[in-house]
């Protein structure tokens, strides 16, 4: 039999386990906006755990991780450093939104965020904004798909194909079950991800070099300057200090500031499943130790790759593996591409329904949710296009978006822990740090020195935040107090509902 | 130990992580040698700083949970 057979039906067997599980998850949820988008609040802790880490990494990790290793060698070391640092803090944020969005009866970030600062207008420009950060993030993801199962099946399936194949399948999960689809699917996929990011990471240094010591004895005595920090940069020149660590402290705030990473604070059963995640986390971020490893291992077996990205299906396809290890790693990579995409359509709907329309329109459950699922179909379809086109730069796009995303967090910080915010200084704060994000994309060459553009935002959107905010009438203390610390009595009351009294 | 004091000293772990991952700290430990249970010096020094995030996280864990009785 051929090789690109064995493959394929690996991959065939694995879509289908997906499938499966994915339309067994939402049978014991309720057909309610609740249930669709925040899983009747009920995730345990293995699926939170592995919802968390199997969304975090994406394709991006399993394939622009070796990518980044092969060709800028201690650059990559930065995504090692942020991960731990930006879940942290979400160790006493997640369990605050969470709490109140159980009594107020929220699912997404802009309503977390309008319960405290009430304007429609900001609930839009936050649709907005996690829209158009998170259609690019789609498109990498569905990209990711279609390369591996084109490189294994020596282009007898082509990129176009191989993601509406695998992205098929994500939304006929996700239309049918809903977020809960996404946990159990991601289950599934993290346990994937980790054992075949082990297995590989350390089965390849041992193959080509005799282990993973002598592999770093031997890029050190031929390529030294690789393994040097910050390493290099995208044209192979040393890369500054300043991009370095702007790139952590960028990524470490906007890590949990990601729509559909926020969102999943509502699924989570109580708030100590929240904590117990956070403080599993870093077990999940050492998974980047072995794909760093197989980045490594190409660096003195592979010459000059053109597109770095493939360097992991180039490696597994040109070292003689077993044919059935070459179709688990492409599962493997499927999983990883596929948690992340399912995440982040569902987000994406749920986003531009719950904030983007509902504030606008009166919308009754079931008109909520069929909106919700036709929303799940064009984002998809919508990145489906732009993954299919060529010549647009997404990893571009998708570094600029982590850089618009770091922009929610002051609002967040501010709605929980600074009674004088007010909403015109919330406002201001994001237009001014958004506006400065992308002004610094858009003409780096006025960059006063070379942080990320998103660090500049920030620099200006925290001022911006607290002079507007203490130049404008201070909410009702009360009011604003009742949210941040709701009466542990009133969970299930609205504050509709407590009006009429 | 009281509570306080822990969430202190968590927070003061997770700024001295930030200090120790950037510039200027992390000038010190850019070079690839030595090797460090095989890996390089380079990477072996943020592998290092995400277990220490683990430890201090499960301690801080620890007393939160026995004090809010959970």
């Amino acid at each position: 039999m051929d090789q690109w057979v064995v493959i394929s039906s690996v991959i065939v067997a694995y879509l289908g386990l997906t499938l499966w599980v994915g339309l067994r998850a939402g049978r014991g949820t309720s057909s309610t906006v609740d249930g669709f988008v925040a899983g009747d609040r009920n995730f345990g802790f293995l699926v939170m755990y592995f919802v968390t880490g199997a969304t975090v990494f994406s394709a991006f990790a399993f394939l622009g991780g070796p990518g980044w290793a092969y060709s800028r060698g201690a650059a990559a070391f930065y995504i090692l450093s942020y991960g731990v640092l930006g879940m942290a803090p979400w160790y006493v944020i997640g369990p605050k939104v969470a709490r109140i969005g159980r009594r107020l009866g929220q699912v997404t970030q802009a309503q977390f965020l309008t319960g405290r600062f009430r304007s429609r207008g900001l609930s839009l420009v936050i649709a907005m904004v996690s829209i158009a950060a998170l259609i690019p993030y789609i498109t990498l993801q569905m990209r990711g798909a279609g390369i591996v199962i084109e490189a294994v099946t020596d282009g007898r399936v082509p990129l176009w194909m191989g993601a509406a194949v695998a992205y098929g399948i994500v939304l006929i999960y996700v239309l049918v079950s809903g977020v809960s689809a996404v946990g159990w699917t991601n289950t599934l996929q993290g346990v994937f991800m980790i054992v075949i990011a082990w297995s590989l990471g350390l089965y390849l240094p041992h193959a080509l070099y005799g282990g993973v010591g002598p592999m770093f004895e031997a890029i050190i005595s031929q390529r030294p300057e690789l393994l040097e920090l910050p390493g290099l940069n995208a044209s192979g020149q040393p890369w500054s200090w300043a991009a370095y660590s702007s790139a952590i402290l960028v990524s470490a705030v906007g890590l949990t500031m990601w729509p559909h990473l926020f969102m999943k604070a509502f699924t989570a059963r109580d708030e100590r499943i929240i904590r117990r995640t956070v403080v599993w986390f870093p077990t999940f971020q050492l998974f980047l130790v072995p794909v760093f490893l197989i980045g490594f291992a190409g660096v003195l077996f592979v010459d000059s790759l053109a597109q770095s990205d493939f360097i992991l299906p180039h490696l597994i396809l040109n070292v003689e593996l077993p044919v059935i290890v070459v179709g688990l790693f492409c599962a493997g990579a499927l999983s990883a591409s596929m948690s992340t995409g399912d995440a982040l359509m569902h987000a994406t709907a749920s986003v531009a329904v719950e904030d983007g329309v509902r504030p606008f329109a009166e919308l009754d459950e079931a008109q909520q949710r069929l909106l919700i699922r036709i929303l799940i179909v064009l984002a998809g379809a919508a990145a489906y296009f732009f993954a299919v086109s060529e010549g647009i730069s997404l990893v571009v796009l998708l570094l600029t978006s982590y850089g618009i995303i770091a922009q929610l967090a002051p609002p967040v910080v501010a709605a929980l822990f600074w009674r004088r915010a007010t909403t015109p200084g919330v406002i201001a704060g994001l237009l001014a740090g958004g506006a400065t994000t992308l002004l610094f994309f858009f003409w780096p060459a006025l960059k006063p020195i070379a942080l990320h553009e998103g660090l500049f935002g920030l620099i200006i959107h925290v001022p911006v935040l607290i002079v507007v905010s203490l130049l404008t009438p201070a909410q009702d203390l009360a009011r604003v107090e009742a949210y941040v610390n709701p009466p542990a009595a009133g969970r299930s009351a609205s504050p509709t509902r407590r009006g009429k009294s | 130990m009281n509570r306080s004091l822990i969430r202190r000293l968590a927070i003061g772990v997770f700024l001295l992580n930030l200090l120790a991952v950037t510039w200027p700290v992390l000038s010190l430990f850019r070079s690839p040698e030595p090797l460090v249970f095989g890996l390089p010096l380079s990477m072996a020094w943020p592998v290092a700083w995400i277990l220490i995030g683990l430890i201090t996280l499960l301690v801080l864990d620890h007393f939160e949970k026995k004090d809010t009785g959970e």
